[in-house]
């Protein structure tokens, strides 16, 4: 064995995990080299050792703290069922909710950029007046208008994926399963 | 529902308190807070953040605990929920902020120079200083091998990686402080035969 190679076995040697023919191996290098029984007996009086080794004890009320935030929590088992139970947000209902979530906010998002360019490039007619429902009506066939001309299969492709993406990130960010 | 030998006594207790048994919680807890609130204080280096981080992972295991299979061992079902949770907690902090000591080397020496950290409670512990100077990797497998003594085996289920590269980490880890320890041998004499 040389030098090197014993080196590298010091610590497991140390911790007495060697297989059997390694060990013997390292023990009889050691008996016959002076530096590598040097570098072991540096190895013993480094202070990772478990009886050398300071264990820092929690605070004295560290128990009774932590049961005031138990006591209230159901029992494991229920909380085990409530997890296993499909459905909250991560069953199919939560998949469809999720997925309705997203499309929606991706086409309001297009129908208020549609609408503002609208507004912006042309003035809209004045006869919807001013009534509440006058305003949905403008923003309504704007929009219609926006997206007819608009919309082309690339558009449609790129808002599909950006449905997915969401989705996806709401079931990996939002609500992941633990 | 016995499940495994030794510990049946913890069995009892931990099937109890899976039906809602606070007692029988309180009494699990007691047998390892010590290890969880040392494991938390030596990967995340302060007190403070120890107990928080030991507070909210037994609550974890609380919440866990319905679906702990109990055939595997229970020290290292709890030992593993901690570590995962103080390597979530550093990478978190990795990437909410840096401490002004971790990018200016100086900063650290005018907070506290060797006066301040005689007063510290810290400097009676000096491998908890080199602990905190070490690569965050080497921390979760260097604390659980030489503070709660599991095997390499162990340690490596627990952190879901080949033994192998545990018994590597273990080993560069070790390397390493045994370099800074020799640096500071040679500050300070002193220091050297603890």
């Amino acid at each position: 064995m040389r030098c090197r190679e014993c080196e590298s076995m010091l610590w497991v040697y140390l911790d007495d995990e060697l297989p059997e023919g390694e060990r013997r191996a390292v023990s009889s290098h050691l008996a016959g080299c002076p530096r590598c029984a040097q570098a072991l007996d540096q190895l013993r009086a480094f202070p990772l050792q478990a009886a050398r080794l300071h264990v820092v004890p929690p605070p004295p009320d560290f128990t009774a703290r932590l049961m005031q935030r138990i006591t209230p929590l159901p029992t494991p088992q229920e909380l085990a069922l409530q997890r296993d139970r499909p459905g909250g947000w991560q069953g199919p209902l939560g998949m469809a909710v999720a997925f309705s979530a997203a499309a929606a906010a991706i086409f309001l998002g297009l129908l208020s950029t549609a609408a503002l360019a609208l507004a912006g490039g042309q003035r809209l007619p004045l006869e919807f007046g001013n009534s509440a429902s006058g305003i949905a009506n403008a923003i309504g066939a704007g929009v219609a208008v926006a997206l007819w001309q608009h919309l082309s299969w690339a558009v449609i492709i790129t808002l599909v994926g950006m449905v997915a993406t969401l989705t996806i990130l709401w079931f990996r960010v939002v609500t992941p399963r633990h | 529902m016995v499940a495994y030998g030794i510990h049946t006594e913890e069995a009892v207790l931990i099937e109890a308190a899976k039906t809602g048994d606070q007692e029988a919680f309180r009494q699990i807890v007691e047998r390892y807070q010590g290890a969880v609130y040392n494991l938390a204080y030596r990967m995340l280096g302060t007190p403070e953040e120890a107990e928080d981080a030991a507070q909210e992972i037994f609550v974890r295991i609380y919440r866990q605990l319905g679906r702990y299979d109990m055939e595997r061992k229970f020290s290292t079902w709890t030992l593993a929920i901690a570590t995962n949770y103080c390597i979530d907690q550093l990478r978190r902090r990795r990437m909410q902020f840096v401490p002004l000591q971790n990018i200016i080397p100086w900063a650290r020496a005018r907070e506290s120079g060797p006066e301040g950290e005689a007063l510290s409670s810290e400097s009676r512990d000096e491998m908890q200083r080199l602990l905190k100077r070490l690569p965050e990797k080497y921390r979760a497998p260097l604390v659980l091998r030489y503070w709660e003594e599991l095997s390499c085996a162990e340690i490596a289920e627990i952190l879901g990686v080949p033994e192998g590269t545990i018994k590597t980490q273990i080993h560069r880890a070790r390397k390493q402080l045994g370099k800074m320890l020799e640096g500071a041998e040679e500050r300070q004499d002193a220091l050297s035969r603890v």
